[in-house]
């Protein structure tokens, strides 16, 4: 029951490590971080630099085995970072939850010995990053209906098809690609491969203008007859669509601790503009209308904070998380948009410019309700998992 | 090359800071407290001169166990091991006293200390030290130079810049400027736990400063908007009485 679970974990004390990578995330993004995050929102430019240094001290692979070159941390390591780097930039926070949750997680686990040694380090320590393709034209929530095909031939498979909407779709190298290898069994057909760039057949498409989170890059993928190696294949043939389901329940709580972290850097920005804002000859933080909002801010973002940490600790207890991680995602991607209308609404006509972050913060929040399952396939799935508990 | 690092664990610049019921102390109720930022620049430096010299980086601190969480951030940048001095004091010449004798025993080449403490803001500790130790020091320093032998240290001074030399052993202490101090990489987070920390019991001295009592400084004044260049120079003539 879920009531044993919570009285397990009531000491809701984090630990000095958890402290300090919390605080060195937190320092790294104001240091770091927060001095571009304006222009590189405005001229959508991906943060090289910034994710050189954020993968020198640790963070792109952040829970990845030490014995491949990552710094072994849990999840809830991952999350507390995941805040406080998407506190201060939500695009530069994207593409490390890719690396982390949708590109090293599931080489670690479904990978073979040789998968993992030939690119879990080079992933961990971000000398490159990776992109997790699944999403087709029409293939988004409906994430079944793949259309990019692998077609054995000998010692490789011949891919076709196209992928949409694909986090460092230009940047990454490595490509976790999800394909049809038999139609007739359905979504039990699907297989996973890695991809490298450049192999032969392999293009990639158009960079998309994006209402938010655009200094990160999302592309189209083109694949035209690439010849993927067998060992390129992820787990066993017709696994590709459980490697993709699991992955995204643990990518949901990067989600979750993104989505948390705009909510907290625009509930932060809007709590120091109403102190100092004047109106009616006093602050607008004495104004009750004003302080209804920062009270419904910061108790939402609480809530959302201990959904989001609990399904990193159900994780980190090695039970299943997919209820968890769902409800996590659902609740925390709408507290942020929320928070950050609020914030807009508390700073009037400068929360409505660029350079008060919070117009930013609304636009890159938006996201958050929509990939890695919209809120509609995290009420799905919540909803699948009471019914299955019950027996359903 | 063996050194050592002073630090100190200061309540947060960012912590509003409220006076305890004695009227001699803050109230620690809600205060963080952190490296004091100073020491950064020492650590840093003590860091970075072990990775060009070799040897081993020995991080020094008074207080209790509550400081802990603060040393394991030096372990974590890269400090091999720490010594905490069990005890707490206000008056830097009996922590200059307790440092030095625990300074002694490890005999290191160099000591690195922060400009000063956010906290007490004495800025007294590097000639204290030095003092106490019988060794050179130079103070606010914010470029140095060593070749084993000496060190070439660069100081700001009024309207310039003061180049010296000392021979070591020698106590520094650094200034901003100096470096850029490094953030703790993550799999060094979990290292640092298995770092030693001994804990020593300091000689008792008789400390000759005590604290009265602590006062806020008092609010700022508004700002006030003038209309002319003549209102504002009568403003500062009769009223402020500057000019």
């Amino acid at each position: 029951m879920p009531s044993e679970v919570v009285y397990q974990m009531m000491h809701f004390e984090l630990s000095e490590e958890h402290k300090l990578i919390r605080q060195t995330a937190r320092e790294f993004a104001d240091q770091v971080l927060l001095p571009g995050v304006i222009e590189r929102d405005e001229e959508a430019r991906f943060p090289f630099e910034e994710v050189r240094q954020l993968a020198e001290l640790g963070f792109m692979g952040m829970m990845v085995s030490p014995e491949y070159g990552g710094a072994g941390l849990d999840t809830l390591s991952y999350v507390l970072a995941m805040e406080e780097i998407a506190r201060v930039d939500a695009a530069t926070s994207v593409v490390m939850s890719v690396n982390n949750s949708l590109v090293c997680w599931p080489i670690e686990t479904y990978g073979t010995e040789e998968q993992k040694r030939r690119y879990l380090p080079r992933l961990a320590s971000g000398e490159i990053w990776g992109a997790f393709c699944l999403s087709e034209p029409e293939a988004g929530s409906d994430a079944s209906n793949q259309h990019t095909t692998a077609v054995r031939e000998g010692d490789y498979y011949i891919l076709n098809g196209t992928k949409n909407w694909i986090t460092n779709g230009e940047t990454a190298s490595v490509y976790i690609v999800f394909a049809q290898t038999n139609r007739e069994l359905g979504h039990r057909g699907i297989s996973a491969f890695i991809v490298e760039k450049g192999w032969p057949g392999f293009t990639i498409g158009k960079k998309e203008k994006k209402l938010g989170i655009r200094a990160s890059d999302t592309t189209s993928l083109h694949f035209e007859d690439v010849r993927v190696p067998v060992e390129n294949r992820l787990g066993a043939e017709g696994m590709g669509f459980k490697i993709a389901m699991s992955t995204l329940d643990g990518g949901r709580i990067g989600i979750a601790a993104q989505a948390l972290g705009i909510a907290q850097g625009a509930f932060e920005r809007a709590l120091a503009y109403a102190r100092e804002r004047k109106a009616f000859g006093q602050p607008i933080a004495n104004l009750q209308a004003i302080q209804f909002k920062l009270a419904d801010m910061a108790t939402e973002i609480e809530a959302a904070r201990l959904l989001t940490y609990k399904a990193a600790w159900v994780k980190d207890q090695g039970r299943p998380y997919t209820k968890e991680a769902a409800m996590a995602k659902l609740y925390a991607s709408r507290v942020a948009v929320k928070t950050a209308l609020e914030a807009i609404q508390i700073h009037g006509g400068y929360g409505y410019v660029q350079e008060y972050h919070v117009e930013r913060m609304l636009r890159d929040a938006k996201i958050t309700e929509i990939y890695e399952g919209t809120s509609e396939i995290q009420r799905l799935v919540i909803a699948r998992q009471l019914l299955r508990e019950l027996g359903g | 090359m063996k050194i050592a690092v002073c630090i100190a664990h200061v309540p947060d610049t960012a912590t509003r800071v409220r006076i305890g019921s004695d009227g001699r102390s803050i109230d620690p109720t809600g205060v963080t407290y952190v490296l004091n930022p100073y020491d950064e620049f020492a650590v840093e430096e003590a860091i970075a001169t072990r990775e060009k010299w070799g040897g081993e980086v020995v991080a020094f601190c008074i207080g209790g166990p509550d400081t802990e969480p603060t040393i394991r951030k030096v372990l974590a940048m890269g400090a091999d091991r720490a010594v905490r001095i069990e005890g707490d004091t206000e008056d830097t010449l009996v922590a200059a006293r307790w440092l030095a004798e625990a300074i002694r025993e490890e005999a290191p080449d160099i000591v690195f200390v922060g400009k000063e403490t956010v906290s007490f803001n004495g800025a007294a500790m590097a000639a204290a030290l030095g003092e106490l130790l019988g060794w050179p020091n130079a103070s606010i320093v914010v470029r140095l130079e060593l070749d084993g032998q000496k060190a070439i240290y660069e100081r700001e001074v009024e309207g310039g810049k003061e180049v010296g030399q000392i021979m070591l052993p020698c106590v520094i202490s650094c200034q901003r400027g100096l470096n850029n101090p490094r953030l703790p990489k993550l799999p060094d987070i979990m290292k640092a736990k298995q770092k030693p920390i001994a804990v020593r019991r300091p000689a008792a001295v008789e400390a000759g400063v005590e604290t009265v009592r602590l006062e806020l400084p008092p609010p700022k004044k508004g700002c006030r908007f003038v209309n002319s260049a003549e209102e504002l120079v009568r403003l500062l003539h009769e009223e402020a009485g500057v000019i």
